[in-house]
C-alpha cells in the first residue's frame, strides 16, 4: 500500500535542520528583532502591502530571513515528519497517526482559545506562531511515542 | 484482543526478533502485540496465524467486553 512516506536516509538530516531552525527562528522571534531588516535583497512581490492597490507584480526591497526560516522550517518539518523509520511497519505507522490526530486536537484547541482570549495585534503573533505549531507539537509527540516504542521489551528476549 | 503468540513462540522457541523478522516488522511490534498494546492488521494476523500453522481464530481471540 502507497504510504506517501520519504526514504529513511532523510529522516535524521532533516531533524536536525528542523529542530535548528526552530530553536534559531523561536531565537529571533522572541528578541524582538526586526527581520525585515536583515538579509535585505529585491525579491519578486506579487502583492505587496496595502493589499487593495495597483501595487502588483513588482520587485520589492525585502528582508527575507523570515521567508527563509519559514521555507527551511516547513520543508525539513514535513520531511523529517514523514520519512520512514529504518524498520517501518505498520505499529509505527499507527503511533504516526495517533500522534498526527493528538496534534492536530491540541493545535486547534490552543487556536481557539486564543481567538477567544487574545485581541488585536497580538492576535497577529498568534497567527504566525500557529504556522509552525502543528508540525511542532506533532513532531515532538511523535518522537517521544517513538522513543517509549523502541525502549519498549528492551528487557525481554 | 488477546493472543497466544507468546505461547506459540516458546512451543518452537523461537524468540521475539526471529518472529519479527520472518514477519517483516520489529521486535517492539511482536511486543506490542503480546502484550495487547497493538491490534495488528488482518494481513499480519493472517501472516502469524500461518507462521505458526494455526487458524486465525486460534492464534486471537476477541474479548469479551465487560
Amino acid at each position: 500500500m502507497k504510504n506517501y512516506l520519504f526514504p529513511s536516509r532523510f529522516k535524521n538530516i532533516s531533524g536536525l535542520i528542523f529542530y535548528l531552525t526552530t530553536i534559531i527562528g523561536a531565537l529571533i522571534y522572541f528578541s524582538g528583532v526586526s527581520m525585515d531588516e536583515l538579509l535585505v535583497m529585491k525579491v519578486p512581490a506579487i502583492i505587496n502591502e496595502p493589499i487593495f492597490t495597483n501595487n502588483k507584480g513588482i520587485w520589492i526591497e525585502n528582508g527575507i530571513l523570515d521567508e527563509l526560516i519559514t521555507v527551511v522550517l516547513i520543508i525539513s518539518g514535513i520531511i523529517h515528519s514523514f520519512s520512514r523509520e529504518k524498520m517501518e511497519d505498520e505499529y509505527i505507522s499507527s503511533i504516526r497517526l495517533q500522534a498526527l490526530t493528538w496534534s492536530i486536537y491540541v493545535n486547534y484547541s490552543l487556536v481557539l482559545l486564543a481567538t477567544l482570549l487574545v485581541f488585536g495585534l497580538a492576535y497577529f503573533h498568534v497567527m504566525i506562531i500557529h504556522l509552525f505549531s502543528l508540525i511542532i507539537l506533532f513532531n515532538l509527540r511523535f518522537q517521544l511515542k517513538l522513543r517509549s516504542y523502541y525502549k519498549s521489551g528492551a528487557d525481554e528476549e | 484482543m488477546k493472543n497466544r503468540i507468546r505461547v506459540l513462540r516458546a512451543e518452537i522457541n523461537i524468540s521475539q526478533e526471529e518472529l519479527a523478522n520472518q514477519m517483516g516488522v520489529s521486535r517492539q511490534t511482536i511486543h506490542a502485540i503480546e502484550n495487547n498494546k497493538y491490534a495488528p492488521s488482518l494481513t499480519l494476523g493472517m501472516k502469524i496465524a500461518k507462521f505458526f500453522n494455526k487458524a486465525v481464530e486460534e492464534v486471537f481471540q476477541i474479548e469479551e467486553e465487560n
